[in-house]
């Protein structure tokens, strides 16, 4: 029989093991397009984005992070 | 038509505390505001202004005010719309639809996004956002059946609708329950309007779960007249000049932008690009200690100018030729 314990720890690392995927469209979505066809300035901070993107996201107060 | 995102990285007690309180008094009742009332209704009869079946429009800090702002086809200065219900005692408290993530087992944001009925007190849910306006509904509402149907909604436990999806009422956003209320009080109901044709932006929405093709943004509710305005800012221009500085971010996020020009995945979090956020907080300074409220085209052109310089040019596409 398992203890009010020990459900509740399995229910936190199932919880913990959710895992919100950010496509790879999404990915190159947010992507900052190079000057000039980025209007919001030189797309200096391009470098920054799609290639490191993680697998995981916070989104809001939602902490999602993969153990897979 | 947003959820109203809760944990904001905008440090707002810090920004908040350090505002001079404004207050509105009412038969011995006093509510705080730790905002500045920036207009007050002059032709508002005497007494507590507030009532059941007035609507709230509204703008919070942080990336997702930004990211809805670009989802219709067309701008709307307002993300987030609410209700007031007063309770027995004339108390008036703001009802509005909101969600948050919990963590799940889902491998999209939606699935992973809980919300439904919020119920607070007015300054409260003041306090929580960059400005804010009180607006009376369509005449001849009759608030008493606008109540009936908040109080019968949130019976139901109806939750938060991640699609945006008008057309079914078993979960809503946050216009969807606002016009739904009202409607139960013989206001109109508007017309959807599309939502954008940017690549980029439908991405994200879908991966975000809207499917819709076409939404009720907030600020396309009816309504009558001002009847208050809440803001961080000290002074309405103020206010005004970040809301024109979001129309100036919709008017260049045209169909070939990346949403990615604006906003980030940094690490694990969406955020505001640098220039992005620096453009959003000088905008309203622009209008620092203004004593009266300039014209709409004046504000409009230091706004544009404000980005031109932070972004670089960007001129008003030229006209088609007829034919």
């Amino acid at each position: 029989m398992t203890s009010p314990v020990r459900c509740s720890l399995l229910a936190a690392a199932l919880f913990m093991t959710g895992c919100i995927k950010v496509p790879t469209a999404v990915k190159a979505s947010f992507c900052a397009q190079p000057a000039p066809k980025n209007h919001f300035g030189s797309g200096a901070a391009a470098g920054s984005c799609c290639t490191a993107a993680p697998h995981v996201v916070r989104f809001g107060s939602y902490t999602g992070e993969c153990r897979r | 038509m947003s959820a109203a995102f809760r944990g904001q990285r905008v440090p707002r007690r810090a920004v908040l505390g350090a505002l001079a309180a404004g207050a509105v008094g009412c038969a011995g009742r006093t509510l705080e505001y730790t905002m500045h009332s920036v207009y007050d209704d002059p032709n508002a009869p005497k007494g507590l202004p507030f009532r059941t079946g007035q609507i709230l429009l509204s703008e919070a800090p942080g990336p997702y005010g930004i990211l809805f702002t670009l989802a219709p086809d067309r701008f709307f200065r307002f993300t987030h719309s609410a209700l007031i219900v007063s309770d027995e005692h004339g108390e008036p408290f703001v009802h509005d639809m909101s969600a948050e993530f919990k963590p799940t087992l889902a491998t999209a944001p939606a699935g992973s996004l809980f919300g439904g009925i919020r119920r607070m007190p007015l300054a409260d849910y003041v306090a929580l956002h960059l400005y804010i306006e009180v607006f009376e509904p369509p005449p001849n509402v009759d608030r008493d059946k606008v109540a009936a149907k908040v109080r019968e909604l949130m019976g139901e436990h109806v939750g938060f609708d991640s699609a945006w999806d008008f057309y079914d009422h078993r979960a809503m956003f946050c216009s969807e329950f606002v016009v739904t209320a009202l409607a139960a009080g013989g206001a109109p109901i508007p017309p959807l309007v599309p939502l954008t044709h940017n690549p980029s932006l439908r991405r994200v929405l879908t991966w975000f779960g809207v499917t819709a093709v076409e939404s009720l943004p907030a600020a396309a509710l009816p309504r009558e007249r001002r009847v208050a305005a809440f803001s961080i800012w000290p002074v309405r221009a103020m206010a005004e000049s970040y809301l024109e500085a979001k129309r100036e971010l919709y008017r260049r996020f045209t169909d070939d932008q990346n949403i990615g020009n604006l906003l980030e995945l940094e690490r694990y979090e969406v955020a505001l690009r640098p220039p992005v956020a620096e453009f959003l907080e000088r905008a309203p300074r622009l209008y620092e200690g203004a004593s009266t409220l300039p014209p709409e085209e004046e504000i409009r052109g230091r706004v544009r100018a404000l980005a031109d310089a932070i972004f670089g040019a960007f001129p008003e596409p030229a006209p088609r030729a007829p034919g």
